[in-house]
């Protein structure tokens, strides 16, 4: 019998590109990915951030950033959150869903409308004004269609997602989580973390470890998360990691500040010209 | 993603080599 490692290299070399894309492969690579564009930024000049936030997986990398964690750690701990959230994932019928153009109250609102005993749907990403994500059983996804554009939705649009990432679907997977996190040492932070389900600044390490546990299924607060960086003083913002989705939503969110991204080469000039203001 | 990082930094190559190890996963060959 193969082990799952050796499966995954077979699948890897072979595809599909469906099983790459899963999320017990795509939650390290986005770390390592972000860990490794910080250490060439770094190596290229001083990055002297005031503060920082990670969204959901995200924030395995901004703990290693601001020194929580050491890369091994994270890349451990986001192993094991892979791995427990994909085991959750098997065993209910979910995604989520984008909903665009209505707020937070009544899209909550319409969740609850439609949430039945086994069979909910909560919001789950507040990630820009505008542009929020749901997350739950299918079929409770399904009945919030009618429902929140009946509230004002224009449009709602099913995420290509291995299943109802920070909902309540997610708690076995933070039970599961709880024992690495707790063989892990955690370090004060070098600089204020924002975090995920508070959207609260910290630099202690029993809240940021507490953060790990229950940020898996709780809402990513992210609209907070970066207007409470704002009120820390950060007015330049640099994404840090693969693609340009968390630029996009700062933007939304601050239309004012200065943001870039920096998740390959091609990006440097853009990343060096924010650094140096 | 990454596959620039890992030919321009020893450091970002020695990132992605730690999260093959830890995972036991390819991840330095998925993000080519």
């Amino acid at each position: 019998m193969r082990s799952p490692a050796c499966q995954s290299r077979g699948l890897c070399a072979e595809g599909p590109l469906e099983r790459l894309t899963e999320t017990d492969i795509a939650q390290p690579a986005v770390v390592a990915t972000s860990l490794a564009a910080l250490a060439l930024l770094e190596n290229e000049g001083a990055v002297k951030p005031a503060a920082m936030a990670g969204h959901s997986v995200g924030e395995y990398a901004a703990y290693a950033a601001a020194g929580v964690l050491d890369a091994e750690s994270a890349l451990r701990l986001v192993h094991a959150r892979a791995q427990a959230m994909a085991a959750a994932c098997r065993t209910v019928d979910g995604t989520m869903a984008a909903v665009i153009g209505l707020d937070e109250a009544p899209l909550r609102a319409a969740c609850e409308a439609v949430s039945r005993d086994g069979s909910s749907v909560v919001v789950a990403n507040l990630n820009a004004p505008g542009q929020l994500i749901v997350s739950g059983a299918r079929d409770a996804i399904e009945r919030l269609r009618d429902v929140a554009k009946a509230a004002g939705a224009r449009r709602i649009l099913p995420l290509n997602v291995g299943g109802p990432f920070h909902s309540v679907y997610m708690q076995p997977a933070a039970s599961a989580l709880a024992e690495a996190i707790r063989a892990t040492v955690f370090r004060q932070a070098d600089i204020p973390l924002v975090l995920n389900a508070s959207a609260q600044a910290t630099q202690d390490p029993q809240e940021l470890r507490h953060e790990l546990e229950v940020q898996v299924y709780s809402p990513v607060r992210w609209i907070e998360s970066v207007q409470r960086l704002a009120q820390l003083g950060c007015d330049r913002f640099l994404e840090v990691g693969p693609g340009e989705v968390l630029a996009g939503m700062v933007r939304r969110t601050l239309p004012d500040v200065k943001v870039a991204s920096f998740g390959s080469l091609a990006d440097l000039a853009s990343a060096a010209a924010l650094i140096e203001g | 993603m990454g596959t620039d990082l890992q030919a321009a930094s020893l450091e970002a190559k020695r990132l992605f080599a730690l999260a093959d190890e830890v995972t036991g996963l390819p991840i330095s060959r998925f993000v080519r």
